[in-house]
């Protein structure tokens, strides 16, 4: 027993510093990634109506509030590669006055909380949402399914400095030609830590 | 003066040396040497200092326990007591008696088990004490030092066990969650890489603890080996798990200040499972080095621990230990022999086949020998102890067998003088590979992998196991069918053997000749020509004079008083009878006392040819008669000899007897060379003359006059059933006194040298190719880079491997008990 005890203690501090909260380093240094993101000027971004807003030079936005997240992007070059919007999945709504693809959960306008409050809020309920891609040392948020914000925690030392994600599975099956869709490229990304598959991806730098 | 010690705390061959290089540096230590199988130091010290050496060798950071200084276990089973005092009262009384180690009584049993030192104190005494206290001993039973050795050491299997159990249970999820992330295998969220590096980090700190603490001592003994300048194998497991820990220490840092890229550099599962591998290899190399020993404990095992013997008329039981000369033993049916006597009283059949190989019991009367370790079959008899302790002949069956695995072959030299050297080796070549790696620009993880992977993958234990299990197990399986190799070096010349001298009386043949002829001359009858021989051979010890007594006897002869007996070696004897002068030898000694024997020329060459001894009697300068006698080849021999050739040895006769005789008996037998007329002091010159030939010579023999000859030959066998003095000189003692057991005898000894040399072979292969291969080598050309983790695997395999090579020769069966031998001579 005597010998069991130091064995138990040490099994324990890393399950107490687990349990205290503070071995979450992809929330706490996420967050704070989030925010310089969300504060050079070059990204785009603005918090308005408890909608953090990050917007792309062609047009296409991410949206993030306390209870989601989406894409909001421009039909245009979908439609021209051939996608039938008749025929997209229910996460997917074409809003053809606004000619816009609506990707991910409804987005909840409301409040006046600030861009910290508005991103803690969200990862109290959808925090394994966020995470950390190690191969290009960015944070990530999941959208609608396997689509993906991705921000460069070192924008100062990458070229993708934010990335926009998406899977191109359901709107192939709607009549994309996702090669021709312009100002998105098919590239194979990582989508786990060993395996990587097809993503319609569109990047800009920020620096 | 030699004494040996139990080793505790080795992990490699490097262990062995740090041992022997302690022991050796204390005052008066001539020789230390130790057998990393066996785990036994032996000391060759003037004077002996036990404590010294102990001492010096617990200093070295290791065990010693003195041969004898092993506990037993006795539990006695006591009648008379009442409450708790009395149980308290016995077990003070115990505890306060010398060579008591620990005593405890329970009162709910009724049992008192007692640790103690054999050698200083007995069963005899704890009774004894208990009844004068006023309890009754009612039963006991003990467990001898060989039992408390195994004892000992299955407890030792357990806890290994238990720690290897301990270890993989930990391992497996540690290696799954490190692995899962990378090869997509289904991970909780909460434990994820991408999603809380932190704590997936973490989670493996928390399952690699205890695989460091069932692997505690790697560290420990592997430190302390190395601030004395002496690493081992353990101090390369330690280097090489603790690199990986600090280093994924680090990046846990890394991680909670923030830099989260860190998570990619994480080794706490190469560490976790390097570990548990090595102890699973580990656990199995002390299970296979365990049986390398089963030999020599069934030996041990065949002495009961107990005996009842007669004291002051009544049956008494006591410790074996404590059994004395002139004690009178008594054995019950089914009861096993203690130590060796002669029967007094009663009748049985015996089983002694554990040590002659004489499956059918012998019957055992009054006036017979009894041996320790035999099985009485049948009826009850007491006997009359004549050797006891390490006299037995079981005892020093035992000696010779563990002396024999104590003593180092040639062949380990080399091993030897590599493990000296070879992990400080093997620390500079993982130091040089890894800056190596770094100056050419790899990265730090990479320089790191390079780094483990050599200290994982090197094996000092294989180098250190390859000769001492091969030999252990050569030498317990060739005791185990009564093949008695004395040393590694006889073991190891043995292979060599290309001739084979082989003394004829006694050896060939069953050594007890009997009349076969009497020729009387001139006015001489048959009846005077046996009178006057035996009467001059009655004081002879001769086998030869022995059969003309005894023939002499069985023909109702009476025989006559001699005076001035004298043995002339090799020639005859003369002796002075009823007046008359007898000589009684061969034409060399007729001659020299100038009787004409030309006329006998013909009887003695056809008695010759018949394979006869004829001995010519002069009486009074005068050629009285001849007397011939006949020794009986054994049934094997001439399987033996054919066997011989078949193996491409070339088998030479020997023997005092004139040409005639000796080819008749050599015929008989197979064999083509002959040295006859040899004299007892030539035997030694001709096993000379034929090692000048450039052969290598084996002497088989059983007499006093072979021991010369026996030390002579590059290997000297004795016939078990020959003279002390002869299995003295010997370096190989045949127990069944069969000459099958010649061959089987240097079919073992190749087979053990073949193992060895694969061993070795193998040992130095591994560590050849290995160490480059995890260094990166094949990297440069392009090739893959060695996983630490299959380091580890690959090093606990290679010394799993080496002993579990070794345990084929187990395999091994002598000619004597193969069915071909059996087929052979049933066609003879």
């Amino acid at each position: 027993m005597r010998k069991i005890f130091p064995i138990l203690v040490l099994m324990a501090l890393p399950l107490v510093w687990i349990a205290s909260g503070k071995a979450d380093v992809v929330k706490k240094f996420g967050s704070v990634s989030f925010a310089e993101m969300m504060a050079n000027p070059r990204s785009g971004a603005s918090v308005s109506d408890g909608l953090v807003s990050v917007t792309g030079p062609d047009g296409q936005v991410f949206l993030l509030w306390e209870s989601g997240t989406a894409f909001l992007i421009p039909a245009g070059p979908f439609l021209e590669a051939g996608l039938d919007t008749s025929k997209l999945p229910g996460n997917i709504i074409f809003d053809a006055a606004a000619g816009t693809l609506l990707i991910g959960d409804a987005p909840v306008r409301g409040g006046d909380n600030a861009l910290g409050e508005i991103f803690n809020s969200f990862l109290k309920t959808k925090r394994p949402a966020l995470g950390y891609h190690g191969a290009m040392d960015h944070f990530g948020l999941d959208v609608g399914g396997e689509g993906k914000f991705e921000w460069a925690i070192r924008p100062e030392k990458n070229d993708k400095d934010v990335v926009f994600i998406l899977d191109p599975r359901p709107l192939e099956r709607a009549g994309l030609r996702p090669l021709e869709v312009k100002g998105w490229a098919l590239l194979d990304l990582d989508v786990t830590m060993n395996s990587k598959a097809p993503r319609l991806a569109s990047l800009f730098e920020i620096r | 003066m030699k004494h040996s010690f139990t080793i505790t705390g080795m992990s490699c061959s490097a262990c062995a040396k740090a041992v022997e290089r302690a022991a050796g540096k204390l005052p008066g230590v001539t020789e230390a040497s130790v057998n990393f199988a066996t785990e036994k130091l032996t000391v060759e010290q003037e004077p002996p200092d036990e404590a010294a050496v102990v001492n010096a060798v617990e200093k070295a950071g290791y065990g010693a326990i003195p041969a004898g200084g092993e506990t037993s276990e006795a539990i006695l089973s006591i009648g008379g007591m009442h409450c708790a005092a009395c149980a308290s009262s016995i077990e003070k009384g115990l505890s306060k008696l010398p060579g008591v180690e620990n005593s405890s009584v329970n009162l709910a049993t009724e049992k008192a088990m007692i640790r103690y030192r054999p050698d200083q104190t007995g069963i005899s005494v704890f009774r004894d004490t208990i009844e004068k206290l006023g309890f009754s001993v009612v039963e006991t039973s003990r467990r001898g030092a060989a039992d408390s050795e195994r004892e000992r050491k299955k407890a030792d299997m357990r806890a290994h066990l238990f720690r290897v159990i301990a270890a993989c249970s930990f391992a497996l999820p540690l290696f799954y969650l490190a692995m899962g992330a990378m090869l997509d295998w289904p991970i909780p969220d909460a434990l994820h890489p991408m999603k809380y590096p932190l704590i997936f980090a973490l989670a493996q700190v928390t399952l690699l603890v205890p695989i460091v603490a069932a692997g505690s001592s790697f560290f420990t003994v592997g430190t302390r080996a190395l601030l004395r300048l002496s690493p081992n194998m353990d101090s390369l497991i330690a280097i090489g798990t603790t690199a990986a820990m600090v280093y994924s220490s680090v990046s846990i840092y890394r991680m909670a200040v923030g830099d989260l890229a860190a998570m990619n550099d994480l080794y706490f599962e190469t560490a976790g499972v390097i570990l548990a591998l090595v102890m699973l290899g580990k656990y199995f190399e002390a299970r296979s080095k365990g049986q390398t020993s089963e030999a020599i404990y069934r030996l041990m095992e065949l002495a009961p621990p107990t005996a009842t013997v007669l004291r002051d008329g009544r049956e008494v039981e006591i410790d074996a230990a404590e059994l004395q000369m002139e004690d009178l033993v008594i054995i019950k049916p089914g009861g096993r022999i203690p130590v060796d006597g002669v029967l007094i009283e009663g009748s049985s059949a015996v089983d002694e086949s554990m040590l002659t190989g004489e499956s059918i019991p012998v019957d055992k009367n009054v006036g017979d020998r009894v041996t320790a370790g035999s099985i009485n079959r049948h009826g009850s008899f007491v006997f009359r102890a004549t050797r006891v302790g390490d006299d037995t002949t079981l005892s020093r069956l035992i000696r010779l067998v563990e002396e024999a695995q104590a003593r180092k072959a040639p062949i380990a030299r080399l091993a030897d003088i590599v493990s000296g050297y070879f992990v400080p080796v093997v620390v500079i070549i993982a130091i040089v590979s890894a800056a190596a790696w770094l100056l050419s620009g790899s990265t730090l993880p990479f320089a790191l992998t390079v780094f483990i992977a050599v200290l994982v993958i090197a094996c000092p234990c294989a180098l250190g196991l390859a000769t001492p299990t091969a030999i252990m197990v050569g030498t317990g399986k060739g005791a185990e069918y009564g093949i008695l190799i004395k040393s590694g070096e006889a073991l190891e010349t043995a292979h060599k053997v290309q001739t084979v001298v082989l003394d004829k009386t006694g050896t060939i043949t069953e050594g007890r000749p009997v009349l076969a002829a009497v020729v009387p001359f001139a006015e001489f009858t048959e009846e005077d020509v046996l009178r006057l021989a035996a009467s001059a051979e009655k004081g002879s010890e001769h086998p030869l004079g022995e059969a003309v007594v005894k023939g002499a006897e069985e023909r109702n002869i009476v025989l006559l008083p001699s005076e001035g007996f004298t043995a002339l070696p090799g020639m005859g004897v003369e002796a002075r009878i009823g007046g008359r002068d007898v000589v009684l030898g061969n034409i060399a000694l007729l001659s020299g006392r100038g009787i004409a024997s030309e006329g006998a020329k013909m009887v003695l060459e056809g008695l010759s040819d018949e394979g006869k001894t004829p001995m010519l009697l002069g009486v009074d300068g005068r050629l009285a008669g001849i007397v011939a006698v006949a020794d009986t080849v054994k049934p094997t021999s001439a399987t033996a000899v054919d066997r011989m050739k078949e193996m491409g040895l070339s088998v030479v006769m020997m023997t005092g007897d004139n040409e005639r005789t000796a080819r008749s008996i050599a015929r008989q037998v197979g064999i083509d060379r002959v040295l006859s007329g040899v004299l007892p002091d030539g035997k030694a010159g001709e096993v000379k003359r034929l090692q000048q030939e450039g052969r290598v010579v084996a002497m088989v023999g059983d007499g006093i006059n072979d021991a010369p000859a026996l030390v002579q030959a590059d290997v000297g066998i004795a016939i078990g059933s020959g003279t002390d003095v002869a299995i003295e000189s010997a370096d190989i003692v045949l127990v069944h006194s069969d000459l099958r057991d010649i061959p089987s005898a240097i079919e073992l000894s190749q087979r053990t040298m073949r193992t060895i040399r694969q061993n070795l072979f193998w040992a130095f292969f591994y560590n050849i190719i290995g160490i480059p291969v995890a260094a990166g080598v094949l990297h440069i050309f392009g090739g893959p880079l060695l996983n630490p983790i299959y380091a580890a695997l690959a090093m606990s395999f290679s010394s799993v491997s080496v002993v579990t090579n070794a345990l084929r020769l187990k395999s091994f069966k002598p000619l004597r008990l193969s069915s071909t031998a059996l087929k052979g001579e049933m066609t003879k």
